[in-house]
C-alpha cells in the first residue's frame, strides 16, 4: 500500500533517515530545534514505506521545476 | 585549482539544475575559458539567492493575489469533451487555497499501463471495469407498490450485456439485503424485494439502498470519459468521482501516473510530499487557464506553507493564519471581537515576535533588517 508512494511522479525522488549524527549535525548547522522543521505524519505512506516512527528525521529529496532536485526534511510526528 | 576540481566542489553546493547546466557548458572548453565561466556563474548565482529577511509571504501573496484580480468568474466545461465540466479558474483556486475536503468536481486522471493505453477499445475497456455500476444503471423499470409494500424491478438485458454482467451478478449484491424482514427473490429479469413490516419509510429507504447497490464497479467513480493525449497520443481515463485507493490497486492501472484533484485524498494515499507538488500544480493550472503567467516558487510557497505541518491545512483561520501564535496577529486577520475576547479570557500573552502584532503596535518589524537584534559590547 505505501509503495505508491515511492513510485510516484507528484511525490520524492527519494527519501531516506537521517541518523542521530546526520540528525544532529543538520540541526546544529540550521540553528533550530527538531519541532521547528516541517513535519509529517507518523501515518504518511511515505513514512511507512521508509519504516521511519515518530522522532525520527526524514531527509526527502522532491522534484523542483527551478532546481531539479531540492532537498526537504521532515520531522515525523506521531498521528 | 583547476576548473574541473572547482566543478566537483561545487555539486554539492549548488542546486542539482544549476549545477547540470553549468557543467554541461563548460564541457570542451579550454582550462582558462572554463574558470572564466565557472566563477562568472557563481557570481550569477550568488547574486540571485533571496536576502536574509526577504518578505517572501508578502511578496508571494501579492504575486498570486494580483492576477487573481484578473480571473474572470466563470467554471468552463472542458475543451471538446462536453460531457463534464472541471472547476476552473476563481472557485477552484478558493478550493484549493481553503483546502476544501471535497472538490466540487472530484476528477479522477487515470493513466494505463501498456497495452491498455494504446487504443481507445482497449482504454474503454478498463474505463467500463472501474465505472460504478448500480441497480439502477441496470433497471428498465422501478415499480413500488405502497399498498403490498413491494418493489418490482425490471432489468434491462441490453445493459446487462453492455457492462458484461449478468443476474446471478445482481441476485449475489442484493443478497446481503435479505434477512431482517426483506426478502429478495430473482426471477428471469425481475427483481422483487418484499418488505414485511408496513412502514412506508423504511419501504422507501429500501428502495434507495436497492437502488443503489453497487452490481460492478469500483464505489464512488460515476462517470468515465476516454480520451487521448494530445501529444504522447496515448489513452488514458478521466472518472468523474475519486478513488484513488481502489483504482490504484487495478494492474491496469499506471501507479506511478494517476492522480486524482482531491488534495485531502492523495495526502491519505500519496503523502503529504505528493499533496504539496499537487497544490502548487493546480494553482498554477487554474492560472495558466486564465492566461496568466505566475512563477511557480510563488505557489511552492503557498504549497509549504499548507503542508507544513504533516497535512494539509486551509490558508485562513481554520488553518495557517488561525494557528499565528499572536492573539493581535489573529484578531487583525477576521473575527476580531472574539478572537480579542476569548485570548483575553484564556490570559494569553503577546509575545510581538512576528510581522503583524509589531505593525499594529507600531514597532520595528522583523523582516528585512528589522530581523537583527543590535547587542552591544562595551
Amino acid at each position: 500500500m505505501s509503495r505508491k508512494a515511492l513510485g510516484h511522479v507528484l511525490g520524492p525522488v527519494e527519501v531516506s533517515i537521517l541518523s542521530k549524527e546526520e540528525a544532529r549535525a543538520l540541526l546544529r548547522r540550521l540553528h533550530i530545534r527538531p519541532w521547528q522543521l516541517p513535519w509529517i505524519r507518523a501515518s504518511d505512506p511515505l513514512v511507512k514505506a521508509v519504516g521511519a516512527k515518530p522522532g525520527d528525521i526524514l531527509k526527502i529529496v522532491r522534484r523542483s521545476e527551478t532546481a531539479g532536485e531540492g532537498v526537504i526534511y521532515r520531522l515525523v510526528v506521531p498521528g | 585549482m583547476s576548473a574541473a576540481k572547482l566543478l566537483e566542489d561545487l555539486s554539492t553546493v549548488l542546486p542539482r539544475a544549476v549545477y547540470e547546466e553549468l557543467r554541461r557548458s563548460v564541457e570542451g572548453l579550454d582550462e582558462e575559458a572554463a574558470l572564466r565561466t565557472i566563477y562568472r556563474a557563481l557570481r550569477l548565482y550568488v547574486r540571485s539567492l533571496i536576502d536574509s529577511g526577504e518578505a517572501i509571504g508578502i511578496v508571494t501573496a501579492q504575486s498570486i493575489g494580483e492576477p487573481s484580480t484578473q480571473m474572470i468568474l466563470r467554471s468552463f466545461h472542458f475543451a471538446g469533451l462536453r460531457e463534464f465540466s472541471m472547476a476552473r479558474g476563481l472557485p477552484r483556486m478558493i478550493e484549493i487555497v481553503d483546502a476544501r475536503r471535497k472538490p466540487s468536481t472530484p476528477l479522477m486522471f487515470i493513466y494505463l499501463r501498456p497495452p491498455y493505453n494504446k487504443s481507445r477499445d482497449a482504454a474503454t475497456e478498463v474505463a467500463k471495469k472501474i465505472q460504478l455500476v448500480t441497480v439502477e444503471n441496470l433497471s428498465k423499470l422501478i415499480d413500488v407498490d405502497y399498498i403490498s409494500y413491494a418493489i418490482t424491478i425490471e432489468i434491462d438485458p441490453e445493459q446487462l450485456k453492455y457492462r458484461d454482467l449478468t443476474m446471478r451478478d445482481v441476485e449475489k449484491a442484493l443478497s446481503k439485503m435479505r434477512g431482517k424482514g426483506v426478502s429478495i427473490e430473482t426471477e428471469g429479469n425481475y427483481v422483487y424485494v418484499k418488505l414485511e413490516a408496513p412502514d412506508m419509510t423504511k419501504l422507501r429507504k429500501l428502495r434507495d439502498k436497492v437502488l443503489q447497490t453497487k452490481i460492478g464497479g469500483i464505489k464512488g467513480i460515476k462517470k468515465v470519459l476516454v480520451d487521448q493525449d494530445r501529444n504522447t497520443g496515448e489513452w488514458y481515463i478521466i472518472a468523474e468521482g475519486t478513488n484513488l485507493e481502489a483504482v490504484l490497486e487495478l494492474e491496469e492501472v499506471d501507479a506511478s501516473r494517476t492522480y486524482s484533484n482531491d488534495l485531502h485524498e492523495v495526502a491519505e494515499v500519496l503523502g503529504i510530499e505528493a499533496a504539496r507538488t499537487l497544490i502548487a500544480q493546480e494553482i498554477r493550472r487554474v492560472l495558466q487557464d486564465q492566461g496568466l503567467d505566475v512563477d511557480i516558487r510563488h505557489m511552492y510557497m503557498v504549497a509549504d506553507a499548507m503542508t507544513w505541518l504533516g497535512k494539509v491545512r486551509p490558508i485562513g483561520r481554520h488553518g495557517v493564519v488561525g494557528s499565528k501564535e499572536s492573539p493581535l496577529a489573529r484578531a487583525a486577520f477576521e473575527v476580531t471581537v472574539k478572537t480579542l475576547v476569548e485570548a483575553a479570557v484564556k490570559g494569553e500573552v503577546e509575545g510581538f515576535r512576528g510581522v503583524f502584532e509589531n505593525i499594529i503596535a507600531g514597532r520595528y518589524v522583523p523582516i528585512g533588517t528589522g530581523i537583527v537584534r543590535l547587542l552591544m559590547q562595551f
